[in-house]
């Protein structure tokens, strides 16, 4: 045993620096897969525990106050999976939230009594104003945090074209609601504030009917019933949500940042692997006389190994758990923007399941590959090993020879030395294919986020106009003509969004009069609706209602009933899929044409959206009751977006640059272990230092360009496969992003570019390796 | 100037050469103000017991090694002063090399090997290709050898295929150092054959040895002891079997208390 301790020793100092490069590996992998694993272990427990201990309810179900009756409420604890009712009393409002993240954001919003007491759906308060406010309101982490409203701040509400300004008094950790995905939120006024809002408002007023399930209850189901009991009680259900569909929207960034995050470990811990591999088959080779002395001694094939597996095996379980260690480091920033997202915060604990599954996960693998690696040793005769068998014997074909090889000499020399380099090409050539992979898909990002930012907003946003006005009149194509013939206008359309109920599914429909004059076309199967009878429903519809193109659904507004013939299939991200279009006349049908709608305005130029309301305002003020910048609101949101991923492309290149540096230090040093003394013959020939680190570098290019180029050119194949998976995690069925050629071959050529100058630079200590020295070793 | 018949032209002028080596506090003088010149078309043998400095001497003469302070001065040109990638033009443009332990390139064929050094000083690629095999050709190695790998031939056979690496670029001087020392004796005269061959055709070589059968193919012997030149002899044109030239050398190595 001391033996074999002694001889590993003198391997990891052979070796200390390519091992202390792959512990950077390791390092890395451990840090990625340690995120991912806490994230996949960690916030969903957290989730869980914050709804248990606020005491959420598992369903929710939101019904005009007026439609409220005991009937109902002892109807609906009757249902024998329902233990608990609680009836929340709110304000139920379409509102614009003036300066949300600096911009206008319209939202579904329900405005609580904050002193009404709460058995269901408590609140706890995180933060609050330092002082008394005026006119006070509580704000939910969402909206405080994502909309930028601190406490002691003003927000305002535009409801119907009035402004209700409140001052955030505290802001609540709340599990009630999602995000702002969900399309509803709710915000909390002490009693005074309340009153005054039901005063000022004359309607809106709802109920929420908060319940619990018992154990084991198929929470959909019962939604299911429950919205049956109400309609058989004439009580139309607003909104409804389950413990679900509210936990699916607040983690839905999470678990994607979580799927990328094991993807992206996956990939290192398969460049850590071959790294390991590499490593341990160029040691035997360059160890082949010692090895075979050490035999000859009696040192057992198994001692030789262990001494051999152990350096690596040490250094994986040491720098896993130093990721680990950094990842925590980490956490909370990661832990932040996520929070921001999903509406909750959550505790960076230790989680041992995640530390136990890194580094034994980390550690087994290296232990078992380099084991294997290792293997040569047990074939190799002590007299074989100590003549050196593969000083050259193992050539058998003089690949590239000088005198045929058409090119420079220096060129043909660079194709010689890769083509003997079979182990470091194979190690090469995946590190590059893989790392080239998250090159294809950042490029890919690049162009469909900062180049043509339009395909990712289409993507993930719905139909988006430049200018959104909420018109009163009744003579909508009078509206349109006036609007469409003021100077900047491109084109108006008649739009609508409401909520109605598809078979006992609610959703949101987008009404308009003609789909094929959007611009954002979400329709991913059939197509949108032409005539009053045709309906395009969403994923989440169709999949919860059991039906496709072809089939009939039957839509409820208010009290009527109308069925339609569903014609397409369309996406929405931010209604999970809960959707359909009608057009104007479908829709007419079921509202009886009384309902007031929305022009979408489309301008010349979308940059005097601003000027081009003042226009609209002048001309037809009075009938316009409010009026969004909606191009403003995109652009805000494109300018988030764009950040984000500029985030991400930068991290994707400096990991990959790390990641390439790591290995090519590697190789490098390997191939200068090697052939010291080649280098030192090749100078003693009269080859400068120059041209030997260009040779050195340039050997490793023929195979860099092939690992690029094909897994570039593989990844416009996969790349619309991968987009159309992540995206449709998240509801977008139809992406828009394409992926372009020109933009794909430059991020491989700066992946090249980048993997030449490291080499080269890696390379640079040949030039101070003197011939004489190495003739004299 | 190549391979010029001037015979008593000074290719290699040596003045004050010091080279030391530090090892730990002290410091080991190896090369001691030694004054040489080498004269185009000499095959000058330099010989001395084991730390004289003869490889030294032979590596720094070369530009294969930075002297610690004196000059070097080929063909009126003082090379101590070059850069690293200026001495590498310069061993390429003037310099072959004859190494004891051969540096073929093990994972090249010969005719690789050949074309490594040939290849490297420009010109064309049939013509260099036409010269390499011409040169295998004169060392007797036949043209099945010229594609095998250096692990597949006899030492002799490296060794031979080694002196045409070094030839093939027409340098002023063949350096060697030790060119038998790893052979048995029907390859070391094979291979010392080749070397005076080179020397009828007026290639100037200088070598390291202490065989005293490869003295004798030289014309100057020069002993060194302490880093200096502690005797010089000049045997005059090899021939075989002459009992004269060997006498001489004899009577200058037992001078000389080899």
């Amino acid at each position: 045993m001391k033996q074999i301790s002694h001889l590993s020793l003198y391997f990891f100092k052979k070796d200390k620096k390519q091992i202390l490069s792959f512990g950077m590996i390791i390092l890395i992998t451990a840090l990625i897969l340690h995120l991912a694993l806490v994230l996949a272990l960690r916030i969903d427990p957290t989730y869980d525990r914050l709804s248990d201990e606020l005491h959420s309810a598992d369903i929710d179900m939101v019904i005009p106050k007026m439609t409220d009756s005991a009937a109902l409420s002892d109807a609906v604890r009757r249902h024998p999976s329902v233990e608990q009712l609680e009836r929340q009393r709110a304000i139920l409002q379409k509102a614009v939230m003036k300066d949300f993240r600096g911009t206008d954001f319209e939202l579904n919003i329900l405005f609580y009594n904050w002193d009404d007491p709460r058995a269901m759906h408590r609140l706890s308060c995180r933060r609050r104003s330092e002082e008394a406010v005026q006119n006070p309101i509580y704000l939910p982490l969402y909206i405080a945090e994502f909309g930028e409203y601190a406490p002691g701040e003003t927000i305002t509400f535009s409801i119907g074209g009035r402004d209700f300004p409140y001052t955030v008094a505290g802001v609540v950790q709340e599990m009630q609601y999602g995000n702002a995905s969900a399309e509803l939120m709710g915000v909390f006024l002490p009693d005074a504030q309340y009153r005054q809002l039901t005063q000022a408002l004359e309607g809106g007023e709802v109920v929420n009917y908060a319940v619990r399930t018992g154990e084991g209850a198929d929470r959909q189901t019962v939604l299911t019933d429950l919205r049956k009991t109400a309609e058989e009680q004439q009580a139309p259900v607003l909104f409804a949500l389950t413990r679900e569909s509210r936990k699916q929207s607040r983690m839905m960034v999470t678990n994607l940042l979580t799927v990328i995050l094991a993807a992206f470990a996956v990939i290192v811990l398969l460049v850590s692997i071959f790294l390991c591999r590499f490593r341990i088959k160029t040691t035997v080779a360059e160890e082949m006389a010692q090895m075979g002395v050490l035999k000859s001694l009696g040192f057992t094939s198994g001692g030789i190994i262990a001494a051999e597996v152990l350096p690596y095996t040490a250094a994986a379980l040491l720098f896993s758990v130093l990721g680990v260690a950094l990842s925590y480091g980490l956490l909370p920033t990661l832990v932040n923007v996520l929070a921001l997202q999903a509406g909750f915060r959550f505790d960076v604990a230790y989680s041992p399941a995640a530390l136990i599954l890194t580094v034994a996960l980390l550690t087994v693998v290296t232990l078992v590959f380099t084991w294997l690696a290792a293997g040569r040793i047990r074939r190799l005769l002590p007299i074989a090993a100590i003549r050196g068998v593969t000083d050259g014997r193992g050539m058998k074909k003089n690949r590239f020879p000088l005198a045929k090889t058409p090119g420079s000499v220096h060129f043909t020399l660079m194709l010689k030395q890769m083509a003997v380099s079979a182990r470091q090409n194979v190690l090469l050539f995946v590190v590059l294919f893989v790392m080239t992979i998250l090159i294809a898909f950042s490029g890919s990002l690049f162009y469909n986020g900062i180049i043509r930012p339009d395909h990712l907003m289409n993507t993930l946003s719905d139909e988006s106009p430049d200018v959104i006005l909420q018109v009163s009149s009744s003579d909508i194509a009078g509206m349109k003509r006036a609007i469409g013939s003021l100077d900047g206008a491109e084109k108006v359309l008649s739009y609508a969004i409401r909520q109605v109920q598809v078979g006992d599914e609610n959703a949101v429909a987008f009404v308009c009069e003609d789909f094929s004059k959007t611009q954002n076309d979400g329709c991913y199967e059939g197509q949108n609706p032409v005539s009053g009878r045709e309906i395009a429903i969403g994923s989440a519809l169709a999949e919860r209602l059991g039906c496709g193109v072809g089939d009939t659904a039957v839509v409820t507004y208010g009290d009527t009933s109308r069925s339609y013939r569903i014609v397409g299939l369309v996406q929405s991200v931010n209604n999970r899929g809960e959707i359909c279009e009608l057009t104007d006349q479908g829709f007419a049908a079921l509202s009886g044409g009384k309902e007031t709608h929305s022009l979408y305005v489309y301008l010349k130029n979308s940059a005097d959206a601003d000027g081009f309301i003042e226009k609209a305002q002048t001309a037809c003020g009075g009938e316009i009751v409010s009026a969004v910048n909606a191009a403003k609101k995109q652009r805000e949101a494109q300018s988030l977006y764009m950040g984000i991923i500029t985030v991400v492309i930068a991290v994707i290149f400096a990991v990959t640059a790390l990641i390439v540096l790591l290995i090519l230090f590697v190789i490098i040093r390997s191939m200068m272990t090697q052939c010291r003394q080649e280098f030192g013959i090749y100078k003693a020939i009269g080859y400068s230092g120059r041209q030997l680190v260009a040779q050195t570098a340039g050997s490793l290019m023929p195979v860099t360009v092939a690992a690029a180029l094909s897994s570039a050119l593989l990844g416009l194949v996969w790349l619309p496969a991968v987009n159309h998976a992540i995206f449709g995690m998240v509801g977008a069925m139809k992406n828009h992003m394409e992926q372009p050629v020109g933009i794909l071959l430059l991020f491989v050529a700066a992946e090249i570019a980048v993997t030449l100058l490291i080499s080269v630079l890696l390379a640079r200590p040949i030039k101070k390796i003197e011939a004489y020295s190495l003739i004299k070793e | 100037m190549k391979n010029s018949e001037n015979k008593n032209h000074i290719l290699l002028s040596v003045r004050h050469l010091n080279k030391s080596f530090r090892s730990g506090d002290a410091e080991q003088t190896i090369i001691n103000d030694l004054d040489l010149d080498i004269r185009q078309g000499d095959f000058t043998v330099i010989m001395g017991s084991s730390g004289a400095g003869k490889s030294t001497l032979l590596y720094a003469l070369s530009g294969m090694d930075k002297p610690t302070s004196g000059s070097i001065t080929f063909c009126g040109e003082d090379i101590t002063s070059y850069s690293a990638d200026k001495l590498a033009v310069f061993r390429r443009k003037h310099c072959g090399f004859v190494f004891q332990q051969i540096y073929l390139l093990d994972k090249m064929s010969l005719m690789d090997n050949a074309l490594t050094a040939g290849l490297l000083v420009g010109g064309k690629k049939k013509e260099t290709v036409r010269r390499a095999a011409a040169l295998f050709e004169k060392v007797n190695l036949p043209e099945v050898t010229w594609r095998k790998f250096p692990s597949q031939i006899s030492g002799g056979e490296a060794q031979r295929a080694g002196i045409v690496r070094a030839v093939i670029n027409r340098p002023e001087v063949l350096f060697a150092d030790e060119p038998t020392g790893a052979l048995n004796s029907n390859n070391s005269d094979a291979v010392l054959d080749v070397f005076t061959e080179l020397s009828r055709d007026g290639q100037s070589i200088i070598m390291v040895t202490h065989d005293k059968k490869s003295a004798l193919r030289g014309n100057r012997v020069i002993y060194l002891r302490d880093g200096r030149i502690f005797g010089e002899c000049d045997l005059g044109e090899y021939t075989p079997d002459n009992a004269a030239r060997t006498e001489k050398l004899n009577a200058f190595l037992t001078e000389m208390n080899w």
